[in-house]
């Protein structure tokens, strides 16, 4: 157990020092509205198209309300974890590829879910959106993502080299 | 076992999560003191102390009321004056996220026997005083460093990112949801094996 903290604190280390060698501008204007910002807009507007919800740069926003997407609060802090963890287990290194490609694709559904949802939250709900956005949504994308690598360590474990 | 420990942290993460965003003050509250201790020993060059204020949207909010004790020197001859007062705020809530995640993981993990179920949750009370103690201090100075930073760049002077912006910066990035869980995984550790009684 101790191993496997070890491993997986050294792969996240190793996975947010490459994000934060990303620089700022990248993030902001090319990586968040083309990742997040449009994915997000055409989701609220599959919702709710009387939104008239645009994306710029790291931007959402609307005559109701703006959403900021910012170093942290893109989803990588989960997927970092998620990874790290996937990576850190002993098993097969198939196993762990379809670990880190499911456990990328499932965070990356949460996070989009999450933005559209902390939209309507701060647009209908401006009360509910710091309690939401601080406190409740990160804890349950953890949960979310420890559900997940649950049900992939019943699937990875008996795949475990002897 | 996994659908089982599936439950018991849906199940944790529910009743953690409601005692949390109900008692979290009072929790918060009476953990100020060593709060401002930690800010001291982060940060002595500051007068400072920390509060829990209402940040008057029906939440509150830890205030680490800070001032320069002795000049600040920045480089290139940039000073900070002695007395400037360098506030800064964290959401209350937001502090108590990795105690969160620490209690639901120690729910979750399985335990042999009720002693192993006791001492993990026992073990609770300490890595929660020092999760909390790793995390929310270095928050509120590292949104002093921060502005500090901002404050030097504005003159025109490259100042070194000090240790607990680095720092801050990983917890804000996701750092707060990996200490809890990698204390949780120390703590488990050290229960399986020290914690099970020995039948002789």
């Amino acid at each position: 157990m101790l191993g496997f903290a070890l491993r997986m604190l050294v792969c996240y280390g190793l996975f947010h020092a490459l994000y934060f060698w990303i620089p700022i501008e990248v993030l902001h204007d090319k990586i968040y509205p083309r990742l997040f910002g449009q994915p997000a807009v055409a989701m609220i507007d599959a919702l709710q198209p009387a939104e008239a919800v645009s994306a710029q740069a790291n931007r959402l926003s609307s005559p109701r309300a703006a959403l900021e997407i910012v170093r942290g609060c893109d989803g990588s802090g989960v997927l970092f974890l998620v990874c790290a963890a996937v990576l850190a287990f002993p098993t097969s290194w198939r196993a762990r590829l379809a670990g880190v490609l499911f456990g990328a694709a499932l965070v990356y559904a949460l996070n989009l879910l999450r933005l559209a949802g902390l939209y309507f939250v701060a647009a209908y709900r401006p009360p509910w959106f710091l309690p939401l956005h601080t406190y409740f949504v990160p804890t349950l994308l953890i949960v979310a993502m420890a559900l997940f690598y649950l049900a992939w360590l019943g699937w990875a474990a008996p795949a475990r080299p002897r | 076992m996994l659908r089982a420990a599936a439950l018991r942290l849906c199940a944790a993460w529910v009743v953690c999560s409601a005692l949390g965003f109900l008692f979290g003050d009072t929790l918060l509250r009476g953990a100020t003191p060593l709060l401002s201790a930690a800010v001291h020993w982060i940060a002595p060059e500051l007068q400072s102390g920390v509060s829990l204020i209402d940040d008057g949207r029906g939440g509150t909010q830890l205030l680490l009321d800070a001032r320069t004790e002795q000049p600040l020197a920045l480089g290139d001859g940039l000073v900070v004056p002695v007395g400037q007062a360098l506030p800064s705020r964290a959401n209350g809530v937001h502090v108590l996220v990795p105690l969160v995640i620490l209690c639901s993981a120690l729910f979750t993990l399985p335990a042999r026997d009720r002693r192993e179920r006791v001492l993990l949750v026992a073990s609770i009370l300490p890595l929660g005083l020092a999760v909390l103690l790793v995390t929310a201090p270095f928050q509120l100075v590292g949104l002093i460093e921060l502005a500090l930073q901002d404050y030097a760049s504005s003159h025109g002077v490259a100042r070194a990112d000090p240790l607990s912006l680095h720092w801050m910066l990983f917890l804000e990035s996701g750092g707060r949801w990996v200490l809890p869980l990698v204390f949780a995984a120390v703590s488990y550790a050290g229960v399986r094996r020290f914690g099970t009684r020995r039948l002789t």
